[in-house]
């Protein structure tokens, strides 16, 4: 080949590569890996104590909003039965088994604005069971006077509606105890606002009628859990403040209707995502504990399960001295009960999701917490559907003395997808109790 | 021509390295993650296949529009390998940096985040991407030490970012929850001074005047957030994502939707929802029932009653009953001139959720039945809302007009004699204070803010 050729052959080389790499290369494609993508979704070892998940009334249409449920003999048959605060239709139902695994649904109140919970108790004292239901107003973000706390007093077959509280924010919880000591029920109330709010205690001055006191002037109370904690005797209210704030409070009794208001825990985690508040002896020492799921974050519009989310049990050492204990991470937490799931003798945890990563169909939704009889917990996946749960009940729905769950759904985010309304689980153990 | 040869040979194998490097770094590209989502949006899959296209033969632009997309339907994981991957094209690009840092905060990685956020020190800020801006990016830093527990270093971030309202707020809480209450006292008052109605600085000061056991300053500073409106942003999460959000799918739409209700034309905004609502169909998501109420108002508008009812019973089968659905069907009825069936259900809206609009149409509905004593009642009670929307945003005067009115329409009502002793005790006025206590606890004995009120100023009398 000549020179030239050569030159020639060189020339066109030398052009046509970046020509052609400048045609080609937009359209050559991506063989690169893929970037492996995080979760920070939690699931655990499935529970090798058996359940059955079954559908409580009629199956959910839309997207439901359960904010409460709770397992009692409401009607006095020796059976337990299922109450269910549902904040979209606005109601509170009683379901009652009716089958195998089949509820019936019956309405007992409509036109409730937003109700958070129902709280069952004879507070005139005439032998049968009324109800005060914790009226939000507005279950989304609001920070106006729309809460009232709604009496339903039994009366033959009906309820008549008394409002014992109004003119204050939302409220998302109410507790009966008589804290002054005279002989009736009197109410303590979480009033949780939205950038204020309060908790206050409802002097029963009669008739039907309640003289408010505050106690503490601070945002984002969800429960107000009654026990004696100082074992003095009298009754005490402890208050979970969340929020910005997530505050754990006592307020200790000091008769008379007079209250010494106490700090108990702090931190300074303003996203722990404090949920609720329940109280229990857990560790079976003879005095009230508190437990505290951990995991809202309804103030983004798409919520992320967080590493600090979770449930913390904090063990009364007495003397108003609580210590804390982390004792589950599931991400998205919200809600907490206790019971005996296994048998053993000791308290077990059970705890559902609202927001864990739901793109990764393996993290929970509900879960329990085995405690091994010295309060270490192993935690074992139940279900992880369906999802968006933010109540949840322990008790024999079944009557075969085997504590069973119950469950409430909040859609109110993303995805929109294992839509529940109320869910049971069956415990399917087969050891008598 | 030997060494014209051995030039060109030089330059082809030049070339040949250097295009044969761009082909391998454009082969070695990862392909777009895209997370399966159809169930959450009818449309936003299609819009994200779209841009992850362009994405694969783009450049951080494409990267980052596609980061933005996931971000704003809450697939943080995902917007983050984009935003990464953006970083790596363009490693000066501050809105990629920002971003993929938010992507980690948001994940629980708090540490990470903060690693990156502390590189935006270097980069030029873009004022329409919050996080960019040193003040927004530190603030995010001293949240991430909150998060992961670590007090001292959070208050150390915070007062490098002194004047900056949300850094200020956190430190002075520090302060406060430190037993630090008047170091707090000094910053809070200087941010009341700035901005004397902000719900959060007042709630501190009562914090901190309460701590202290100053109970008299504590009890003014009480007095003063109920009725401060507002609201300094702590969190700048929705404000990050919003945007992102609506640009896609079914809220794109809705947002087309909103942007026609300027002009107003009934007709059209009816037809754009019917096509909406087709997007939708039975999917079971939040935008259903925003839909759904949207055109009831609209056939409201439109005076068509017949199809108001129509959507409000396809609301009903969607699972919704609530007091604005009792309205709107009174509204439907109103125009049929079933007046007493719309009444009936406005009652029970009050029962509800009791508002102006709702008192003033049964006001305006007992004075064409020539009932003057519920006329009156309904009247009060307008005015008796409008006195407290005035009281909460600190319009003192205007409240005691309305309040005024109010009591005098209906003077037995506790609720309007409580705010209007409220409205006097405020404005200094403690005789005609006592007064309106004193009524107030005539009508209701149990009132006990009015109990309380009524005892500290017989107290401050004697």
């Amino acid at each position: 080949m000549s020179l030239k050729t050569r030159a020639l052959i060189l020339t066109c080389l030398v052009i046509l590569i970046p020509l052609a790499t400048w045609f080609l290369l937009p359209g050559l494609p991506s063989l690169g890996q893929a970037p492996e993508i995080f979760s920070g979704g939690t699931s655990y070892p499935a529970s090798q104590l058996k359940f059955k998940r079954a559908t409580v009334g009629p199956d959910p249409i839309g997207l439901p909003q359960i904010t409460n449920v709770q397992i009692m003999d409401f009607n006095g048959d020796g059976r337990n039965d299922i109450l269910g605060c549902d904040a979209g239709r606005g109601i509170l139902s009683l379901f009652t088994k009716d089958g195998e695994d089949f509820w019936k649904e019956e309405v007992l109140l409509r036109d409730l604005a937003a109700p958070a919970h129902a709280t069952v108790v004879d507070i005139d004292a005439d032998g049968d069971q009324d109800i005060i239901v914790s009226i939000l107003g507005n279950l989304l973000p609001d920070d106006r006077v729309i809460g009232r706390v709604e009496l339903y007093e039994r009366k033959d077959d009906e309820y008549v509606r008394h409002v014992i509280l109004d003119d204050v924010r939302r409220v998302a919880d109410v507790q009966p105890g008589d804290f002054d000591g005279d002989g009736d029920l009197d109410l303590a109330v979480a009033v949780f606002g939205y950038n204020r709010g309060a908790v206050l205690w409802l002097e029963n001055r009669g008739d039907l009628k309640f003289r408010d006191h505050e106690l503490l002037n601070a945002p984002g109370t969800i429960h107000v859990p009654v026990a004696d904690y100082d074992g003095d005797g009298d009754l005490d209210i402890a208050a979970i403040v969340s929020q910005d704030e997530e505050e754990l409070w006592g307020f200790e009794n000091l008769g008379e209707g007079k209250f010494k208001k106490r700090r108990l825990w702090m931190t300074v985690n303003l996203d722990l995502g404090s949920a609720g508040l329940i109280s229990a002896d857990l560790d079976q020492d003879g005095d009230q504990d508190l437990i505290l799921p951990a995991g809202d974050n309804l103030e983004d519009l798409d919520a992320y399960p967080q590493p600090y989310h979770g449930c913390l049990w904090f063990e009364n050492k007495g003397d108003w001295n609580f210590e804390s204990h982390q004792i589950s991470d599931l991400g998205g937490t919200y809600a907490a009960d206790v019971g005996d799931l296994d048998g053993d003798g000791d308290l077990d945890v059970v705890l559902v999701s609202m927001t864990n990563d739901w793109y990764d169909p393996e993290t929970a939704s509900v879960v329990w917490l085995e405690n091994d009889g010295k309060q270490n917990f192993q935690t074992w996946q139940i279900d992880n559907n369906p999802i968006h749960l933010v109540t949840v009940a322990v008790g024999d729905l079944t009557g075969d003395g085997h504590d069973d769950l119950v469950a409430g759904g909040l859609n109110l985010r993303k995805p929109f997808q294992r839509i529940g309304r109320i869910s049971a689980w069956l415990n399917l153990r087969k050891d008598k109790p | 021509m030997i060494k014209f040869i051995r030039f060109l040979l030089l330059l082809f194998v030049v070339e040949l390295g250097f295009y044969g490097y761009l082909v391998a770094r454009r082969l070695s590209r990862p392909l777009p993650p895209l997370p399966a989502a159809e169930f959450i949006d009818p449309m936003v899959m299609d819009e994200f296949r779209e841009l992850a296209r362009q994405a694969e033969t783009g450049s951080s632009k494409e990267w980052i529009l596609l980061g933005q997309a996931l971000l704003g339907q809450g697939f943080y994981s995902y917007a983050e390998s984009c935003f990464l991957q953006a970083t790596k094209f363009d490693p000066a690009d501050a809105a990629a940096q920002a971003s993929y840092a938010f992507c980690l905060e948001r994940t629980g990685r708090m540490q990470e985040s903060t690693r990156e956020y502390e590189k935006l020190a270097s980069f030029t800020k873009q004022p329409s991407v919050p996080f960019t801006n040193r003040k927004h990016y530190l603030y995010a830093i001293g949240r991430n030490y909150l998060r992961a527990g670590n007090a001292e270093q959070a208050e150390e971030i915070f007062r490098q970012n002194v004047n900056f309202q949300p850094a200020d707020y956190q430190l002075a809480k520090l302060l406060v929850r430190s037993d630090r209450c008047e170091d707090a006292l000094s910053i809070i008052e200087r941010n009341l001074k700035e901005t004397p109605n902000s719900i959060v600085f007042g709630l501190l000061q009562y914090q901190a005047l309460d701590s202290l056991g100053r109970t008299e300053e504590a009890k003014q500073a009480a007095d003063k957030v109920e009725r401060a409106m507002y609201i300094i942003p702590l969190d700048f999460n929705t404000e990050f994502i919003t945007p992102y959000s609506s640009r896609h799918g079914i809220s794109k739409e809705i947002e087309a939707y909103n942007h026609l209700l300027e002009r107003n034309d009934m007709d059209h905004l009816a037809q754009k929802l019917d096509e909406v609502m087709q997007l939708i169909g039975d999917r079971p998501m939040p935008q259903y029932k925003a839909t759904l109420i949207s055109m009831v108002e609209v056939e409201f508008q439109r005076k068509n009653p017949e199809r108001m009812l129509m959507l409000i019973e396809k609301l009903k089968a969607a699972g919704v009953e609530d007091a604005d659905l009792l309205q709107f069907k009174a509204g439907a009825y109103i125009l049929t001139g079933e007046t007493e069936k719309a009444v009936s259900l406005l009652q029970r809206v009050l029962k509800m959720s009791p508002t102006i609009e709702v008192h003033q149409t049964l006001a305006n509905f007992y004075e064409q039945q020539k009932d003057p004593a519920k006329r009156d009642y309904h009247q009060a009670k307008t005015a008796l809302f409008y006195a407290m929307i005035s009281f909460r945003n600190n319009h003192l005067p205007s409240a005691a007009e309305s309040i005024q009115n109010s009591i005098e329409l209906n003077p037995n009502d506790p609720q309007a004699w409580f705010y209007y002793a409220e409205i006097k005790r405020l404005m200094g006025d403690l005789k005609a204070a006592q007064e309106g206590y004193e009524k107030c606890l005539k009508l209701n004995p149990n009132h006990g803010r009015a109990i309380t009120e009524l005892a500290r100023i017989k107290s401050s009398a004697s």
